[in-house]
């Protein structure tokens, strides 16, 4: 069994819009959702369509996880470049890198992007946070300011 | 299309499941997640009720009236909070409250919240507590047999204080860090021998007696900073040890110090005691060091080096070979030739720097340093010396002479100092330019002074 395993040499991801990608095993341990469909399978070559990631979002997951899976890289240099990662992506992205991480069952990533989302919307306003899960309130002025008196405690 | 897609995007978000936001709430302070998530719609009013990752901190600013008004309103929120949550289990706490009286008041209210948090299902618990006068807090005991917990840190007025007896069973922690004022040493070497398993390990604390610390074998990582005179004496068996970092701290007898060879980086300050002055155990410790990489030495722990030789002997004492040593950085009470001697054991040196601690005058020596040949690393690898609290002695000049011409790889000399900062203008450029027109080994070594 462990000798079938091993046998496979290159994955192939296909992302909902059609675009492939090629992969180490290594690269996709991280995956669990991936991992599993692998270890179901014995065969030399792998194919797995992710119908729920896009490809620019998977190309971004792929480059995490090569540089996270590199033994030679040290701990500096991957913490250097995860603070770079967040720093050039969108509210809009993270968002959608952590529905992704979920889907693929991504421990790890899924923590990075939770809390990365975490910082940006910390000591930030009622409305602010609105916007950045685009959400409209459905709460009146009056309702609002009946939750406030009723739950006194927690707006002081 | 591209409309469509965007819609499909906007459709995604705002069906982030409950499941994902919690996720991201859990990351941000509890008095956020209830006070301004909830009140973002409907659907996220009571999300923060799911929570098994709770942050609390008083942000309360010392020197202020109505303190104890202000603890109140604080505490009535974690007990409401801690009340009104839908899931019992509490996977994480961390609780941070700085106050400058610790009242009775004060002292239950936190009792009473580490008490529910503690539990099988409690992973990680963070408490600090700070007060500039009144009271301590006694650490409730539940917490020290959490069978899940894997990272436990507690620092400021918190007391520990554990018998033999004491029943401590932390069989998932791996990260312990301990930085609180009343501890004996006596209580730490029983909590650790209830961590089968821990690999960090930072620990900060005032002995009220030298005493003896055993860390776990499973350490991977270790920082010990003693904040007193007293000092801690320690015993270390940690094969898979990388990091190591000691401050105040001393060695009783040769035997304590062994399997250290996969340490990586080390920062030594130890001393020496009266009862205790002799450097065997020091050289023990820095032989058991030998395959290291990066290291910083203490000027007390140079001081416990130099102390027991001269150069006249130093080929007699066994300072290790350090073959694959990259970093090295000396600070001494004086400039001492002993640097001569520290090279020729560095032949894989990259980076050395040194550092005159005091204004003292350096050791006096002969007029020539007699080596028997030149280190390797100045011939080989030496790229980077950085020269700090040059004071200008004729030995250190000669020092920076000598590696100056010897050195065939070295890029940069940087030199700093208390001269240097006091000296005018015209009198830095003459210096920069006296050690600049000295022949060089190296073609592309620069001389600078910060």
């Amino acid at each position: 069994m462990a000798a079938e395993k091993s046998s496979i040499k290159i994955i192939t991801l296909i992302a909902a819009d059609g675009s492939v990608f090629e992969v180490e095993p290594n690269i996709v341990k991280e995956m669990k959702t991936v991992q599993s469909y692998i270890d179901e399978l014995d065969q030399n070559t792998v194919s797995i369509p992710l119908p729920n990631v896009f490809g620019n979002d998977l190309a971004m997951i792929i480059e995490y996880c090569k540089k996270h899976a590199s033994e030679e890289e040290t701990k500096e240099a991957k913490e250097e470049f995860d603070f770079e990662f967040v720093k050039r992506m969108k509210s809009d992205d993270k968002l959608r890198l952590l529905q992704a991480a979920s889907y693929l069952n991504m421990e790890s990533f899924l923590q990075f992007m939770a809390k990365a989302i975490a910082a940006e919307i910390e000591n930030q306003s009622v409305e602010f946070v609105r916007d950045y899960f685009q959400i409209e309130s459905d709460f009146t002025p009056e309702e609002e300011a009946e939750l406030r008196k009723e739950n006194e405690w927690a707006f002081k | 299309m591209e409309r469509e897609q965007e819609n499909d995007y906007t459709d995604r978000l705002s069906s982030l499941p409950d499941s994902l936001l919690c996720h991201i709430l859990s990351f941000l302070p509890t008095k956020t997640s209830v006070s301004t998530i909830s009140l973002v719609s409907h659907r996220y009013l009571h999300l923060w009720k799911n929570l098994q990752v709770f942050d609390f901190y008083n942000d309360y600013c010392p020197g202020v009236d109505g303190e104890s008004e202000h603890f109140k309103h604080f505490a009535l929120f974690v007990n409401a909070v801690l009340a009104l949550r839908h899931s019992r289990h509490i996977r994480k706490m961390h609780l941070s409250c700085g106050d400058s009286i610790l009242e009775d008041f004060n002292l239950i209210s936190v009792n009473t919240w580490v008490d529910a948090a503690a539990g099988s299902h409690l992973e990680e618990l963070h408490l600090a507590l700070f007060s500039s006068q009144g009271l301590g807090f006694y650490l409730p005991i539940s917490i020290l047999s959490c069978t899940n917990l894997l990272s436990l840190s507690l620092c400021g007025q918190i007391f520990l204080e554990l018998e033999q007896s004491s029943t401590i069973h932390l069989p998932s922690l791996k990260t312990l860090q301990l930085d609180i004022s009343y501890v004996n040493a006596n209580s730490v070497d029983i909590l650790l021998s209830g961590c089968p398993i821990l690999e960090t390990l930072d620990l900060s604390f005032s002995p009220e007696s030298l005493a003896k610390l055993h860390v776990p074998s499973s350490l991977k990582s270790l920082k010990v900073i003693v904040e007193n005179d007293i000092g801690a004496c320690l015993e270390i068996d940690a094969p898979g040890l990388k990091y190591l970092t000691l401050t105040k701290i001393t060695f009783g007898d040769v035997a304590a110090i062994g399997n250290l060879h996969n340490v990586e980086e080390a920062c030594l300050d130890v001393f020496s005691t009266p009862e205790n002055e002799y450097v065997d155990p020091l050289l023990t410790l820095l032989q058991a060091l030998s395959g290291i990489k990066h290291l910083v030495l203490c000027c007390s722990t140079a001081k416990r080096l130099l102390g027991a030789q001269s150069i006249i002997n130093f080929s007699n004492i066994r300072f290790p070979e350090f073959c694959h040593l990259l970093h090295l950085e000396l600070i001494l009470p004086a400039f001492d030739p002993f640097l001569y001697n520290v090279l020729q054991k560095c032949p894989m040196l990259q980076t050395f720097i040194i550092q005159n601690d005091q204004d003292k005058s350096p050791h006096e020596y002969g007029l020539a340093v007699n080596l028997e040949s030149v280190p390797k690393c100045l011939v080989s690898c030496l790229t980077f010396i950085h020269f700090k609290g040059y004071v200008g002695y004729w030995e250190e000049q000669e020092f920076i002479k000598y590696v100056l011409q010897n050195g065939l790889v070295l890029k940069t000399m940087l030199i700093s100092g208390v001269l240097l900062d006091q000296m005018m203008k015209w009198e830095k450029y003459r210096f920069l330019k006296r050690f600049s027109d000295l022949p060089k080994g190296s073609a592309v070594c620069k001389v600078k002074f910060d």
